[in-house]
């Protein structure tokens, strides 16, 4: 939202106060300033002129000679291109060395063989406002070297631009004279008061017929003003509108712009000649309205509209319609200043898209005693420029129970400033009240506790609570005088998030270790790359509105995420991905998993790595024969991974025509159980020797089958026992044999020998 | 006794010294024999010879060790001489090329610190409920503030946390009422993606609540925490903002940490680097959580890991950090 500094100073004094200043303080105290914006700055070498002769230009069509006077001693040569110059105007000169808004140069030129030595300007020129008619024609009272800033009202300015997001929770700010308030609390000014006595003048006149059909609708008020026709909005009207990025649409649209832009509340004009029995509610479902920009719409039930004698004119607070609207010849009109509820504006601003300046200030939720600063200087505006204009009506205003909120006091007990802040408030009772005051909300403080009564423009979803009112106080004392202290809390042990433990020592294992990459990929299934892959897998959750169509499924494995990953990265050697991620189950909960893809790597390394990594975490994996593996899988190597006899997870080439030369893995960190990882004990350590019995066993299933038949294997002296090696269906298994009370003899050892044998027999377990 | 030594002093190597030490040393060698022979003597001459035999025995003994000593160094030396001169600037070449997210990296900075203050680290989901996202951050369904935040939603219902404030109202009611929390987390927006915006993103949020905490115990946490993250004085400073479930509400921003708040293209030479929100948390979540707000008062903060990843790492294209380039993250070491 763009505020004038120029328009600003109507209201507050803000005298010794630069524009700068203003957005450093409002940034700091009050909301977002985007910029300032010079306007008008560097025109003091633009002067009041006279045209004192004016010939055509003999080489030009359109040009003219003139000879100005300036005020200088000799009247300056000038070529002007303008329709409107003649001789005795008195107009606005740029004089050689000014520099325009638009940032051309002033400088002696040569036109058609003429000699130049300034330019005669036009409104627009000078970026006051939006006419290029022609040049500038002042009253020819005006005296001749006069600079155009003393003569242009408002013509040099600051607009300060404000975050529209940074005031979001404060419908006050959105118009100049809230902002005033904000800045006389801040630099200890006076604020302005605004007169409402104005409008009760015409209460003796014939009321308008309005009836509230919705109570949605908190207040609606309307007058009617006659012999309107015609009128040029005031320049300073122009000006101020124009340097907020609103050209000028004839005196009765601008009134209400103007309007809204000093007090926030929007204001409606409709061509009286097209209203009558004004009613606000909802219209059969369905129902078309076009509105004055041409927006077809569709009424729904929930939208509110603006109806004489029963059909829509105006979508409520959102835009008017094109069948009401104000037009070159209308003469008299009806202006409605109402109120109406936030949410029921905003959605309907939603709805049929359109974002208008009464829509977005409307879905703050404002203030209905708004429409009386807004009626009376409506009125006041005709009064001071259209003289000739007759009020035809009394202001008219009817509202619903939801516009009368009961007055609001709410108590903040010094103890809970301090305590909330953390700032010792016991001596600042003079600042307190003070703020406080200028800000409306007529504190009453005593030792113990400070009351105020929340002023009706602060009333509406705004100031609710004692930390609402804490926060007035903490902002205007200034964030930047707050010290930071330490916290005193007890000290007791966070617990320990055992999860974000192990998955720091799982990536550093495999990425230090294992020289494997973390990339991060999204919860979703890449759709395309699953087609690629010519892979079909589960998802149990779906994206409603996914940003591309096709990308709705949740995934339940990573490993396609993995997959994609991998092989988009075809340029690179040694491809070794993981993540730790997130899918969803067929149970529609989520899980954690740590998957990965290694390119180039044999199968054999990637099931000893996991067996390491994990046996680092003191988790135990086996590998156990997966039938009917999914797709993803080669065949036949690929087995599931069981962590305490439950699978939590699987490993396997992956199949050429997914990806060639490629190993994968997926293992459910959620449901391994690393809280009860059974203590470690250190090794027995004994003085005696060791005798290590090696065993090669003809074994034609899966080891894990051989391992887990020795895991039933127990004898005190058999110390460790471990896989050697592998050749085929050989497998060979060392024992060691050992005593930490003395040393075996021979017969000893032979008999664990024979007892190792017996228990293979048993087991038939064949000796290779 | 000149000839023995003689012959030793002519020892060449380890094979010579061999040779002498089975000739005079060894069970069978003469010196050895002679100690033999003693007891064929008479008992009177024994004592003498016995003691002149074992001396010189002795002498011989010390010179065979040293002479030994001698010839291995030499041998050492010889080869030394030999070994082929190793280019010791090699780099080291054919490295194994494992890394961490530089996300990964970021929050472990931040973790350690917050850690060291007593924070509870929480992993939190990704899919969270309506309510968790919203309602429980005090964000009514007709809120403007949910127009702010453009939601993957599932069709159960459910929605991809857009904030990492959607953990704040299940960790206030699992740890709470006293309770410091840090809950780094994976964050989604539907929104279209360029140089500056991802689907997916990770944002880091804290919370403190206690019986005293305020708004100063804040601005400590927070400048604690960065100048822990940047291994120097960080300062921050308050402004007003909004967020709707805190109150008062506050943008707060930091000392730049890359010029020490003199200026440069990070900060875009103000000197200052927006970080994020934070404020007091409103009455309304705590209670939601069932906290009761007249006893207890926090506040929470946030802020975006994935920017101060960006910031750290000069990466100047978000989706990078989603796009699994191997070239790229490998780049990224600490």
């Amino acid at each position: 939202m763009k505020i004038s500094v120029d328009w600003l100073k109507d209201y507050v004094d803000l005298k010794g106060i630069s524009a700068q200043q203003i957005a450093e303080k409002l940034t700091q105290i009050t909301c977002e300033v985007e910029e300032v914006i010079p306007v008008g700055h560097g025109l003091d070498t633009v002067v009041v002129g006279k045209i004192l002769t004016c010939e055509a230009h003999p080489q030009s069509d359109h040009l003219h000679l003139l000879t100005v006077d300036v005020g200088q001693a000799e009247p300056l040569h000038i070529v002007c291109g303008a329709p409107n110059a003649r001789a005795g105007l008195t107009v606005a000169v740029a004089t050689v060395g000014t520099v325009m808004p638009d940032g051309m140069k002033i400088v002696p030129a040569k036109l058609r063989g003429y000699e130049s030595f300034g330019m005669c300007c036009s409104y627009a020129e000078l970026g006051y406002k939006d006419d290029n008619e022609g040049i500038i024609e002042l009253p020819s009272k005006t005296k001749v070297g006069t600079p155009i800033t003393k003569v242009l009202p408002g013509l040099e300015d600051d607009i300060i631009d404000i975050d529209n997001k940074s005031i979001t929770n404060r419908p006050d700010l959105w118009g100049h004279y809230g902002m005033a308030r904000e800045l006389a609390v801040i630099f200890d000014r006076a604020l302005k008061p605004i007169d409402t006595t104005l409008v009760h003048n015409y209460d003796n006149l014939p009321a308008l017929n309005i009836k509230l059909e919705d109570e949605r609708c908190l207040s609606y008020g309307a007058i009617k003003v006659g012999n309107l026709a015609g009128i040029v909005s005031p320049d300073i009207m122009q000006n101020r509108l124009y340097k907020l990025g609103h050209n000028s649409h004839g005196f009765l649209v601008d009134v209400t712009n103007y309007v809204m832009f000093a007090f926030g509340n929007p204001l409606h004009a409709f061509d009286a000649a097209a209203v009558d029995k004004l009613s606000v509610g909802t219209v059969p479902a369905g129902t078309q309205f076009t509105t004055l920009k041409d927006n077809e719409i569709t009424a729904t039930k929930d939208m509110l509209f603006i109806k004489s004698n029963g059909k829509p004119v105006a979508l409520a607070g959102v835009m008017g319609g094109k069948n009401s609207e104000i037009t070159d010849t209308t003469a008299n009109a009806v202006f409605e200043i109402a109120t109406f509820d936030a949410s029921n504006i905003r959605r309907t601003s939603v709805a049929v898209g359109i974002r208008s300046d009464a829509s977005m200030r409307y879905e703050k939720a404002l203030d209905p005693e708004l429409n009386w600063l807004a009626v009376n200087e409506t009125l006041h505006l005709i009064q001071t420029y259209a003289p000739q204009a007759q009020v035809q009506s009394k202001f008219t205003r009817v509202t619903s129970k939801a516009a009368e909120q009961p007055a609001l006091q709410i108590t903040v007990t010094k103890q809970m400033l301090n305590s909330y802040t953390g700032v010792d408030f016991s001596k600042q009772d003079a600042l307190v009240a003070r703020k406080l005051t200028v800000l409306g909300f007529a504190p009453k403080i005593d030792a113990k506790q400070i009351v105020v009564t929340v002023p009706s423009w602060r009333r509406w979803k705004d100031i609710t609570s004692p930390a609402d009112v804490i926060e007035e106080i903490i902002r205007n004392y200034g964030y930047q005088n707050i010290t930071p202290v330490a916290p005193r809390v007890a000290v007791v042990p966070a617990p320990i998030a055992l999860n974000a433990q192990v998955n720091d020592q799982l990536k550093d294992l495999l990425a230090w270790n294992y020289a494997f990459s973390e990339v991060h990929t999204n919860i979703w299934y890449d759709t395309k790359a699953l087609k690629r892959f010519n892979l079909t897998v589960p998802s149990y959750a779906t994206v409603a509105n996914p940003f591309n169509k096709e990308d709705n499924q949740i995934r339940s494995t990573m490993l396609p995420s993995m997959l994609t990953v991998a092989a988009n990265n075809k340029n690179q050697n040694d491809v070794r991905v993981f993540e730790i991620g997130r899918v969803i189950n067929a149970k529609g909960t989520e899980e954690e998993h740590l998957a990965g893809v290694a390119v180039g790597m044999d199968y054999k390394a990637v099931s000893e790595m996991l067996t390491t990594i994990f046996q680092h975490l003191g988790v135990k994996v086996v590998y156990q024969l997966q039938q009917d593996g999914d797709a993803v899988w080669h065949p036949k190597n690929h087995a599931q991974i069981v962590v305490n006899g439950a699978v939590v997870g699987a490993i396997g080439i992956i199949h050429p025509q997914v990806m060639v030369n490629a190993v994968g893995f997926e293992i459910d960190l959620s449901h391994i159980d690393f809280q009860n990882i059974p203590a470690e004990h250190a090794p027995i350590l004994s003085k005696f020797p060791k005798t290590e019995l090696d065993f090669t066993f003809v074994w034609n299933e899966h080891y894990a089958q051989l391992d887990a038949i020795w895991d039933k294997y127990h004898n005190p002296l058999v110390v460790k026992r471990v896989l050697k090696s592998v050749y085929g269906n050989k497998f060979t298994l060392t024992f060691t044999v050992s005593s930490t009370e003395k040393t075996l003899d021979k017969s000893e050892i032979n008999k664990i020998h024979q007892e190792i044998l017996d228990f293979a027999g048993r087991n038939n377990v064949k000796l290779g | 006794m000149d000839d023995i030594e003689k012959e030793l002093e002519q020892s060449q190597n380890e094979a010579d010294l061999a040779v002498f030490h089975k000739n005079y040393l060894s069970k069978t060698g003469k010196l050895t024999m002679m100690m033999a022979d003693l007891k064929n003597m008479l008992a009177e001459e024994r004592a003498e010879a016995g003691k002149r035999l074992n001396e010189l025995k002795r002498k011989i003994e010390i010179k065979f060790f040293q002479k030994q000593a001698a010839l291995r160094a030499q041998a050492v030396n010889d080869k030394l001489k030999q070994d082929p001169l190793i280019d010791i600037t090699v780099p080291a070449i054919n490295q194994p090329q494992g890394s961490l997210h530089p996300i990964t990296l970021m929050t472990r900075r931040v973790v350690d610190i917050c850690r060291s203050m007593g924070f509870l680290v929480v992993d939190g989901n990704e899919v969270v409920t309506e309510f968790e996202n919203f309602d429980a951050v005090n964000i009514p369904s007709d809120h403007p503030a949910r127009d702010m935040q453009d939601t993957f939603w599932l069709t159960n219902g459910k929605v991809l946390k857009t904030q990492t404030s959607a953990m704040q109202h299940e960790i206030l009611k699992k740890y709470g009422p006293v309770v410091s929390a840090i809950f780094p987390g994976r964050c989604y927006r539907n929104e279209a993606t360029d140089a500056s915006h991802e689907f997916a993103f990770f944002q880091c949020e804290g919370m403190m609540v206690g019986k005293d905490i305020s708004i100063a115990n804040l601005i400590y946490v927070l400048k604690t925490l960065l100048s822990g993250v940047y291994g120097k004085e960080i300062n921050v400073r308050l402004r007003p903002g909004f967020f709707p479930f805190v109150e008062p509400g506050f943008e707060y921003d930091a000392s730049c940490p890359f010029c020490g708040g003199k200026g440069c293209p990070v900060c875009k030479h103000s000197g200052w680097i927006e970080l994020g929100g934070c404020g007091m948390i409103h009455s309304n979540v705590l209670q939601m959580a069932g906290v009761d707000p007249k006893e207890y008062q926090g506040f929470a903060f946030g802020f975006g890991l994935t920017r101060l990843a960006m910031m750290q790492y000069g990466i100047n294209d978000v989706r990078l950090l989603n796009s699994g380039n191997l070239e790229f993250l490998r780049g990224i070491k600490r």
